[in-house]
């Protein structure tokens, strides 16, 4: 079947790439695995539609909006695991990737999410806003909050480029 | 390096093998697409069938249509029971059906809802103090809990659960037990800079609703909206919230979950909690049962 063999083709190529996404969102294996499978099922389930050049923006839209919705207020004291997560993968905070990665995870989710989009992943203001379903307005000031944020939990001296 | 150079290269980080197979992924799309047809098919088939029945049954009483984002099971079922119209406004679309994730679905035996998924709108007001900023001073938690007890004298509501030091949530919550098992319901506090009708109306969509929720108005300007049953992760937790508006500027934001204190236990993360359980298999009280604490809690100083 044609949607099939494309489907497969596209998952083979971009499903690391959405988990490592989702990773950088939540900071947990397990659950970016998890972000990132069910973004590839509701993928799947479109795929007729979806036109192959987009299709990676679009898996990268649900991996982001299923990681708010799972941060969205009063859900976020919850850990969206059966078992206890599994940490160390990335080593101590001797390691740079360790230290990055959790001076992330205490920024706020839609700043992380802002940030996650403009920088690891180089869209534009507008991208962003039109992925995180917001105004452009919006995008700047949580871009700049949680560069604020980050920079402070990641305890370096200041050095920006722009938001 | 900048920080922000530093995060180009976030995705290039040690990660474990992934343990998700095309396989898995296209088992799990042919079932969505499957429900959603099937869905679809079952839609027409209950319109025609109701219009049929409603024909040959002129004279009789329509039952209660079921709303489809209710989960169906227990007191949470109870339609209409509030006597709060809902707000005056077109429904959102639904972008898919909630499907309990893979690694905590519900446990054996307990039905899988299909419960229609909606966006989470954004506030384009910004909080003066945001949601779970604001610290209740003890007086007021206690008359909270007072107030719960008071308004609910069929369940058995416990003590102020223990907040953890260094949550960045500043909660309170009480467990609500009745025959059905242990629930839950969460205080939180917030300021506004606005009236209670810019916010009430800025937040209808931020709770996931499909339909616009049920809103009611007190004497002194009070806004009262109860939005509708969410499913989310993990195990199929359930939950509702209701927002009272208050003229002062004060957001009281009331949680109802279908899990207690004995679901939950401190995450490796400080400050957060995990669920370590899947709760009971209904919202602990009824959407009747849960209003009578807005328009009661209103007024805790």
């Amino acid at each position: 079947m044609r949607r099939d063999e494309e489907f497969s083709e596209f998952f083979t190529s971009r499903f690391d790439w959405a988990r490592r996404t989702a990773y950088a969102l939540c900071g947990d294996w397990s659950e970016a695995e998890e972000l990132a499978q069910n973004a590839f099922v509701k993928a799947y389930a479109k795929w007729p539609s979806i036109r192959r050049e987009t299709a990676e923006g679009y898996v990268r839209t649900i991996v982001t909006r299923l990681f708010l919705d799972s941060r969205r207020r009063g859900r976020g004291r919850e850990h969206p695991v059966a078992d206890l997560p599994d940490h160390g993968v990335s080593g101590g905070f001797s390691d740079p990737d360790a230290k990055l990665n959790a001076a992330l995870q205490q920024v706020g989710p839609k700043q992380r999410a802002a940030l996650v989009l403009r920088f690891v992943h180089d869209l534009s203001i507008e991208q962003t806003a039109a992925e995180l379903g917001c105004s452009v307005g919006n995008v700047k000031s949580q871009t700049a909050r949680g560069l604020a944020a980050l920079r402070e939990a990641y305890g370096e001296p200041v050095n920006s480029e722009s938001a | 390096m900048n920080i922000e150079d530093e995060l180009r290269g976030a995705l290039d980080v040690a990660a474990p093998p992934p343990t998700t197979t095309l396989d898995v992924v296209m088992r799990r799309g042919r079932r969505r697409v499957f429900a959603q047809r099937a869905g679809a098919v079952l839609g027409v088939v209950a319109v025609v069938a109701g219009i049929g029945f409603g024909a040959t049954t002129l004279n009789q009483a329509a039952p209660t249509p079921q709303q489809a984002d209710r989960p169906d099971a227990g007191p949470a079922t109870v339609e209409h029971a509030v006597g709060w119209p809902r707000v005056n406004t077109p429904p959102q679309t639904p972008y898919g059906t909630y499907t309990p994730a893979a690694t905590a679905p519900p446990p054996a035996g307990r039905p899988i809802l299909s419960m229609p998924q909606c966006n989470i709108g954004d506030r384009k007001r910004a909080m003066k103090v945001p949601t779970g900023a604001v610290k209740p001073n003890d007086e007021f938690v206690q008359k909270w809990v007072g107030t719960v007890r008071q308004q609910l004298p069929e369940v058995r509501v416990s003590d102020l659960l223990p907040r953890l030091e260094r949550s960045p949530w500043k909660e309170s919550g009480v467990d609500l037990t009745d025959a059905g098992g242990t629930g839950s319901v969460w205080l939180t506090l917030g300021r506004f800079a606005g009236t209670p009708l810019e916010y009430a109306d800025d937040n209808l969509w931020t709770s996931g609703d499909c339909e616009p929720p049920y809103r009611t108005t007190l004497p002194d300007g009070t806004i009262i909206q109860l939005h509708s049953v969410r499913a989310a992760e993990p195990f199929q937790t359930l939950l509702q919230v209701m927002e009272v508006f208050r003229p002062d500027g004060l957001l009281l934001h009331l949680q109802l979950a279908n899990y207690g204190s004995k679901d939950m236990r401190p995450a490796a993360q400080e400050g957060y909690w995990e669920r370590s359980g899947p709760g009971r298999a209904n919202l602990p009280l009824s959407e009747e049962q849960f209003s009578r604490l807005g328009p009661a809690i209103a007024g805790v100083a």
